[in-house]
């Protein structure tokens, strides 16, 4: 966590109190902590460093992540299921999406936090969608979000990104659309689902996403 | 993170590597220290004040 301390005890402060000095003890707080930045990894992208990440939705388990190197975290709706208790990711609202992403900022120093917009804030139109990724850019701290769609978002995105939140895409398999879907099968093995996938995942690029996750779809569609 | 540290044990897709088992690892944990309580082993008198 980058506090040393002289006696080199195998402690480490929360970020929120590198400032603070103990008796007896000298804290130097490492500066040269590379945070992680879109452009840390648009760089890692073209050198073929694979970029690692996981899902955190409280401040003990993001402050273990970071520790433990992870580039990328997540603060996915998924807190709706394995916090909540929920059946699926519907029910998830904004503020329990920002309770959860300013509790992992808190126990970050180095890892790229990306927050899910939730079902509802987003798919009206493209103004409530920036007013949603507004809300969580100032009060979580998080660097990016992300949301579900192709071309039915994509203007949405374009506003997002022009107001200068990084945003992460997300196609295939796509929870908040579950009902529509019916099932948690493999999406985008016919060849019409593919090709609009394709498609979608050009015009996210296009519009300016960093980054794009691809769930559960043929790993050849992928590449 | 859940799936990957085995908090879950109910959702196991194939894109999942599992590198623990937590949900087994905490219940026998706090098993023991249920176990522990009802002995009246916990706390013993270095663990108060």
């Amino acid at each position: 966590m980058n506090v040393f301390y002289s006696n080199a005890e195998p402690y480490s402060l929360p970020p929120y109190l590198h400032s603070i000095k103990l008796p007896g003890m000298s804290v130097h707080v490492n500066k040269e902590v590379k945070k992680i930045t879109t452009h840390t990894l648009q760089k890692m992208k073209t050198v073929g460093e694979k970029i690692s990440m996981i899902t955190a939705y409280d401040f003990s388990f993001a402050r273990i992540f970071d520790e433990a190197g992870i580039d990328v975290i997540l603060v996915g709706d998924s807190a709706s299921n394995v916090m909540a208790g929920h059946e699926t990711t519907l029910p998830i609202t904004l503020d329990q999406m920002i309770y959860h992403a300013s509790s992992v900022i808190r126990g970050i120093n180095r890892c790229f936090v990306v927050v899910d917009l939730p079902f509802g804030t987003y798919q009206a139109n493209s103004k409530e969608a920036l007013a949603s990724a507004i809300r969580i850019m100032k009060e979580t701290g998080a660097h990016a979000v992300k949301l579900e769609g192709g071309e039915e978002v994509l203007e949405s995105v374009k506003r997002i990104v022009a107001a200068g939140i990084p945003v992460m895409g997300h196609l295939g398999l796509t929870p908040q659309s579950i009902y529509k879907f019916g099932t948690y099968t493999v999406r985008a093995r016919e060849e019409a689902e593919a090709n609009k996938l394709r498609n979608d995942a050009k015009l996210l690029e296009d519009a300016g996403c960093f980054g794009v996750v691809l769930e559960k779809i043929p790993a050849v569609l992928a590449k | 993170m859940h799936d990957l540290l085995g908090i879950n044990t109910e959702f196991k897709p194939r894109f999942l590597r599992q590198y623990l088992n937590l949900y087994e690892q905490i219940v026998g944990a706090v098993k023991h220290y249920v176990n522990d309580v009802k002995a009246k082993d916990f706390p013993n008198d270095k663990e108060q004040y």
